[in-house]
């Protein structure tokens, strides 16, 4: 019961940020889930499996309130399923924990920008 | 730059990194996009590349179905009060939320110490989220 209540805590507000900022979600998902007592490792993937519906249906949203711009859009999708592709070759070859922290120091630096700089 | 920027962000939505926010980092800092385009874009832009990632953790047992359910169950509402907020609040002030997002985000990213995430568990494999009884009947086949 506990369980189930958390991950619809999780999913709802997890879904508010997905409509409201047009991000995943991921960040309020995985960590309630591992509150709920889910094994680690289900956690990304069932907080994946969680966003993907939400995701199309605020993506719907977004296209019915003509806030998504659809010039260009049907060369996107397949343009990112090729950067995909090479993200997966490149995964292999590089050292992911720098890279997590340069990622990590990039999120803050266009935090600050963003709050404090516009 | 809509085009190149999209490309590097689905190279590192592949390596795990979030593309997405990247996406969305360099098209608020460099283009003259929309703040709701630039959101609108990243979620449509998200749904091929997590389609197959979710049909690969569903084939490799990693979903947790009953946690999934109730998450989407309740997840559907709260992204139709997410749209639904938009209508009231300034693309500005969205904005400053979105950076508050993105410091947290790092912040919680650089104090987990970029730790390297271990491969998924496969299928029958040892330590599989897959019950012990399913187990032996895939060996025994």
């Amino acid at each position: 019961m506990k369980t189930k209540v958390i991950a619809a805590v999780a999913g709802f507000f997890g879904g508010i940020v997905n409509g409201l900022l047009g991000t995943g979600g991921g960040m309020i998902l995985v960590p309630l889930f591992r509150l709920s007592g889910l094994e680690s490792k289900l956690c990304h993937a069932t907080s994946l499996a969680v966003t993907l519906p939400i995701t199309i249906f605020s993506a719907v949203l977004y296209f019915l309130r003509g806030s998504t711009p659809l010039d260009g859009i049907w060369l996107l999708i397949p343009l990112s399923a090729v950067g995909a592709a090479l993200g997966a070759w490149f995964l292999k070859k590089i050292d992911t924990v720098l890279l997590n922290r340069l990622f990590a120091l990039l999120l803050i630096v266009a935090g600050v920008r963003q709050v404090f700089f516009r | 730059m809509i085009y190149l920027f999209t490309f590097l962000s689905s190279v590192l939505t592949a390596m795990g990194l979030g593309g997405g926010t990247v996406l969305v980092i360099l098209l608020v800092n460099f283009t003259e996009t929309s703040q709701l385009a630039i959101q609108g874009l990243n979620l449509t832009l998200f749904i091929p590349v997590a389609l197959v990632s979710v049909i690969l953790h569903f084939k490799n047992g990693l979903i947790h179905k009953a946690t999934a359910l109730y998450g989407i169950l309740a997840g559907l509402p709260g992204a139709f009060l997410g749209v639904w907020l938009l209508s009231f609040l300034d693309p500005e002030f969205l904005r400053v939320l979105l950076g508050w997002f993105l410091l947290l985000s790092g912040a919680v990213a650089l104090f987990r110490g970029g730790k390297k995430q271990p491969p998924p568990v496969l299928n029958g494999e040892k330590g599989s989220p897959i019950p012990i009884g399913e187990q032996r009947q895939k060996k025994a086949k």
